[in-house]
């Protein structure tokens, strides 16, 4: 059997088996409330990873591109970059995914093929850690622009700083 | 020695293993993005608060006085024996676990010790070791555990990660009102001079200048001319708002940062115009410049001293009663406390609204009406004329301010004001809403730049159920009562959902507003082009 129909075949417990992973690197206490996954505005942090991971598996056994990698991985790493982790522990769900994978399919899976998927499942770290960077980016940013825009406007209303004004333009 | 395994690297994973410590064994880790700095030495001299000095949280030495222990045991005595309910709320948990996933805080984290329960565990344990004859003789085994430093340590970490929303008391059996234990936990880091700079600094401006960001009397007036300004060039109309006039019928108390901030200044002009249209006979005042009361972080008593100015503002002003603007906590604290510290006001009258002629009995104590209140009921007695499609440009939903809505009870006065000034409005999802209505993760002096990670985590619940509308109704516009909102709400959206913005309820109700002389309208209160005005 070609290996993607084998992680077809296998779908529902490959994400199970992520989701249970990802869901580990949560405390011990917390857990059981997050693997609620149904729930999606009173456990958006469980919701959000199933829902993250279901779509990232989907993509794999599609093959799709790259690109299309994004949103699902966007979703998942947001809420993973404000929580207590480290960059590596953020981004590092990506390998549990490898793991589940590896774990589910080894036996049934042709060598060259499993070698093969493993090395395409590296590049959604690498993807992943872009992601991480632009949303801790982001922060910084917000912090920066919210001292600036609470100081900003009453600066330019004292007429302490000016800006080029539309209507010189006009002239 | 071989390189580990990228899964054995992230060393949480761990699947069949328990803890390697019991709770009460793990310290709390001080990470930046999660904790507030410290206060400023001057800012706790100023309002006379103890152990005045700068502190650092992260330094190891927190600058304690010698017998810092006796004074946090003696703290909650004082406490159990004044406030009934702190006692019992210490007693009664049976730890069911009705309120752990109800906080915003725990949803957004995974970490156990921001479960109310726990959190409140926290303080409990210290309270059975000294207050409880189980604590006493079991000590651990009990529940029970020895004040460390390491443990004030811990309990000033997780009160300072407690918006006080109440959202959990809503959930617990026995109607244990958690956000009274962080408020008493708070209350003790009180005692050690344990305060953040981003709540005493508020508390000690509000108490020189009335309010939080240290706006003194002529940098109100030109504020509010500035406003005018723009009022100006949207509407044609000029008008000039009272200042501290004396005699005036009412006096209007908004939060400051409706006065120095977007999207809070837009209210402020949207506020100004409706009283100007209306003909209302009102004053601002330049001391009772604030309806927030920061001093409500920190002890009872300084909430009752920065309480009390807006009184003697209304005493020396001479009005007949008091207005609020769309303010938070400013509502808690007075539908919660203020007849508890002053009881029924005695110099001023029953509200009346001079235009309806609608007396506002809920009133009839504390003497002030919210300006939602009062909005809608212009509104009902058709009083206003609106052109709604000046807001068609907004597709708009509403977040119910937490101290508004569960602290005061609020729920329809602004809904129904929506839906009179604009033409697209949708519900969040219900178990988000309402008196369940997720906090916005920036309540109780935690709105500071410094924990914006806190934030934004704290925050996920509410912005999650504004995506879902997002992309449900193409919902772009917030609108909410709640001048911490305004603020905190912004870099929320913009960090889980860029495509919705953030108003208040008044600046959608001044948009849509049709005033007496006014120019045709081509923009709205932000300056951007009415819908069909483009290019204009």
């Amino acid at each position: 059997m070609e290996i993607y129909d084998l992680l077809s075949k296998k779908r529902n417990s490959i994400i199970d088996k992520c989701f249970d992973l990802t869901i580990s690197t949560y405390p011990e206490q917390s857990r059981i409330f997050l693997r609620e996954r149904k729930r999606q505005f009173t456990n958006p942090v469980g919701y959000t990873l199933y829902h993250g991971i279901e779509r990232i598996i989907d993509k794999i056994i599609a093959q799709e591109s790259l690109e299309n990698f994004i949103p699902p991985l966007e979703e998942i790493i947001r809420v993973r970059a404000v929580q207590d982790f480290i960059p590596s522990e953020a981004v590092g769900f990506i390998f549990l995914i490898k793991e589940a994978i590896y774990s589910l399919i080894y036996k049934e899976a042709k060598y060259n093929e499993l070698m093969d998927l493993l090395s395409r499942i590296d590049s959604l770290a690498l993807l992943a850690f872009d992601i991480f960077m632009k949303y801790r980016e982001k922060i910084y940013d917000m912090k920066a622009r919210e001292l600036r825009d609470r100081t900003w406007w009453i600066l330019k209303k004292y007429n302490i700083i000016s800006e080029i004004d539309d209507s010189i333009l006009e002239k | 020695m071989r390189l580990p395994r990228p899964e054995e690297l992230i060393s949480t994973v761990n699947l069949k293993k328990t803890p390697p410590k019991w709770w009460m064994d793990l310290k709390a880790e001080f990470k930046p993005g999660f904790y507030c700095y410290g206060a400023k030495g001057k800012n706790l001299a100023y309002v006379d608060f103890p152990n005045a000095r700068d502190w650092s949280p992260t330094e190891e030495d927190w600058k304690l006085p010698e017998d810092w222990k006796r004074i946090v045991i003696e703290g909650i005595r004082q406490r159990i024996e004044r406030f009934r309910t702190f006692h019992i709320f210490m007693d009664i948990c049976v730890r069911c676990g009705a309120c752990a996933d109800k906080c915003h805080f725990f949803l957004g984290t995974g970490d156990p010790k921001n479960m109310p329960v726990l959190r409140a565990e926290l303080l409990r344990s210290v309270y059975r070791r000294y207050f409880t004859s189980g604590g006493k003789i079991f000590g651990r085994f009990g529940g029970a555990r020895d004040l460390e430093l390491d443990v004030l340590k811990e309990l000033w970490y997780y009160f300072y990660q407690c918006t006080e929303c109440r959202r959990c008391s809503l959930f617990c059996p026995y109607g244990i009102d958690t956000a009274e234990i962080t408020i008493m936990g708070r209350e003790l880091m009180n005692l050690l001079g344990l305060n953040t700079d981003w709540i005493s600094g508020p508390v000690a401006n509000c108490y020189r200048t009335g309010n939080h960001l240290g706006i003194e009397p002529h940098t109100m007036k030109s504020t509010l001319e500035f406003l005018c300004d723009d009022i100006e060039t949207i509407t044609g109309i000029r008008i000039d708002p009272p200042i501290n006039k004396k005699g005036a019928e009412i006096l209007w108390v908004e939060p400051s940062g409706d006065l120095f901030a977007v999207p809070g200044v837009y209210v402020a002009m949207g506020t100004l115009m409706l009283f100007h249209e209306i003909g209302l006979d009102y004053t601002w005042s330049t001391y009772a410049s604030e309806g927030g009361n920061f001093g409500y972080f920190t002890s009872l008593e300084m909430a009752k001293r920065l309480h009390s100015k807006i009184y003697e503002e209304a005493k020396r002003l001479k009005v007949k009663w008091i207005l609020g603007g769309e303010c938070g906590h400013m509502w808690r604290v007075w539908h919660q406390y203020h007849d508890t510290w002053f009881g029924p006001i005695d110099f001023l009258e029953e509200p009346v609204s001079p235009i309806t002629g609608t007396k506002f009995e809920h009133a009839k104590s504390t003497k002030i009406v919210h300006i939602s209140e009062f909005t809608a009921d212009l509104i009902r007695h058709g009083v206003l004329k609106f052109d709604k499609s000046r807001n068609d440009n907004f597709i708009v939903t509403f977040h119910d301010s937490c101290n508004v809505s569960r602290g005061m009870g609020m729920f329809e006065e602004p809904r129904y004001i929506i839906k009179s000034v604009c033409n697209h409005f949708y519900e969040m999802p219900d178990e988000t809403i309402r008196e369940q209505t997720f906090c916005c993760g920036g309540g109780s002096g935690l709105n500071a730049g410094e924990i914006m990670e806190l934030r934004m985590r704290g925050g996920f619940p509410r912005a999650n159920a504004v995506r879902y509308v997002h992309e449900k109704f193409g919902v772009n516009m917030l609108a909410c009562i709640c001048a911490i909102d305004r603020a905190q709400l912004p870099p929320l959206m913009e960090y889980w959902v860029p495509q919705v913005r953030v108003c208040g309820v008044t600046e959608l109700v001044a948009n849509a507003l049709i005033m007496k002389g006014e120019k045709e309208r081509t923009m709205n209160l932000r300056m951007e082009p009415l819908p069909g005005k483009e290019g204009q």
